[in-house]
């Protein structure tokens, strides 16, 4: 192994064992806005080995104030083609690919199985609820992180041992109240901190140094204020397997509010 | 007395991210903030006692933190 990694490797927790273990793994990135960006960077630089970035959207020029892999000239090109071109360049220890979609049930069945790690940087319930249910039905760690304003939200989890995002929150929230960056506004560096640590605990669960089972932490940015919140595990009805999964009605749960 | 955190929109809605309530359990102090802040009713959000998270109502001793956290979407 050459020098890039070796303070990575100078860690006891690490090693050349632990920096390979890095090199074989396999992620989706799902999102590749503001969390995705400075997640793609840091485990580009890290060498995650091979990471697919999944994303619908195409760059706009207000995005550029936190979305940092993108430059003027992007706009209007799709997120997760730039993504990648921008980190293929940079980052030769790695493996990228790009897939310009919507992330959803069908996807979920053909790509999940063959990662070994998932993580959502989307700002959209019913992907999230999604990746929670193919988490737990493929028997996958995923990695959670969001943002409104000057807070933010971060969590590994392992829904197929009982620590999963339908636990904290069972029910989704009526999205006529649920606040979005394109509409509220979002300070720029907030998507950055939370998809840093979002990325870090990408490492830590891909390196087995994770100690956050049952945890979900929250942080108000104006105040410092952080709070470690845990949970117990508990097993969670529907959906069970891939045909459950794939006749699971997302968008009709997701509007399934209680008022 | 329990102190009670709200973040985010609950925060908004308040005008203020924390209150010091006497108040019996969890479902009172949803209760009376709900009644002081219609805005809050259509709102989902997690609720931790000494940053445990509960899922039924808790009944809450003196000096209990009780933090209200709603989901977030944005990314």
């Amino acid at each position: 192994m050459d020098g890039y990694f070796r303070r990575h490797i100078q860690l006891n927790e690490i090693g050349e064992a632990g920096q390979q273990k890095l090199l074989d793994s396999r992620i989706l990135v799902i999102g590749a806005g503001g969390l995705g960006c400075p997640l793609l960077l840091n485990l580009a630089s890290c060498g995650v080995g091979s990471i697919t970035v999944i994303d619908f959207d195409t760059i706009e020029y207000h995005n550029l104030h936190r979305q940092a892999l993108y430059a003027p000239g992007d706009v209007g090109k799709p997120k997760a083609e730039c993504a990648v071109h921008f980190l293929t360049e940079r980052y030769p220890h790695s493996r990228f690919s790009s897939v310009h979609a919507m992330f959803d049930a069908q996807m979920a069945v053909s790509m999940v199985s063959e990662a070994d790690l998932l993580v959502d940087c989307t700002d959209n319930l019913q992907v999230r609820y999604l990746l929670d249910d193919a988490a737990r039905i493929y028997q996958k760690p995923w990695v959670h992180a969001s943002v409104s304003k000057f807070n933010l939200q971060w969590a590994l989890f392992r829904p197929h041992v009982g620590y999963s995002y339908r636990n904290v929150f069972p029910v989704p929230p009526n999205p006529m109240f649920m606040g979005q960056c394109n509409t509220e506004g979002i300070m720029g560096a907030v998507p950055a901190l939370a998809g840093t640590l979002q990325a870090n605990l990408v490492l830590n669960a891909l390196l087995g140094l994770d100690e956050v089972d049952g945890k979900i932490f929250h942080m108000d940015t104006r105040t410092g204020q952080t709070l470690c919140i845990k949970y117990e595990a508990m097993p969670v009805a529907k959906p069970q397997n891939e045909v459950e999964l794939l006749n699971f009605d997302y968008q009709g749960f997701c509007q399934n509010f209680d008022v | 007395m329990v102190n009670v955190l709200l973040f985010g929109r609950l925060a908004e809605i308040c005008g203020q991210s924390n209150f010091v309530f006497d108040l019996p359990d969890t479902d009172a102090v949803c209760e009376k903030l709900k009644n002081d802040f219609p805005e809050m009713k259509p709102l989902s959000f997690a609720i931790a006692v000494n940053q445990v998270l509960i899922v039924h109502n808790t009944r809450l001793k003196d000096e209990d933190e009780v933090a209200l956290m709603p989901p977030y979407s944005g990314g």
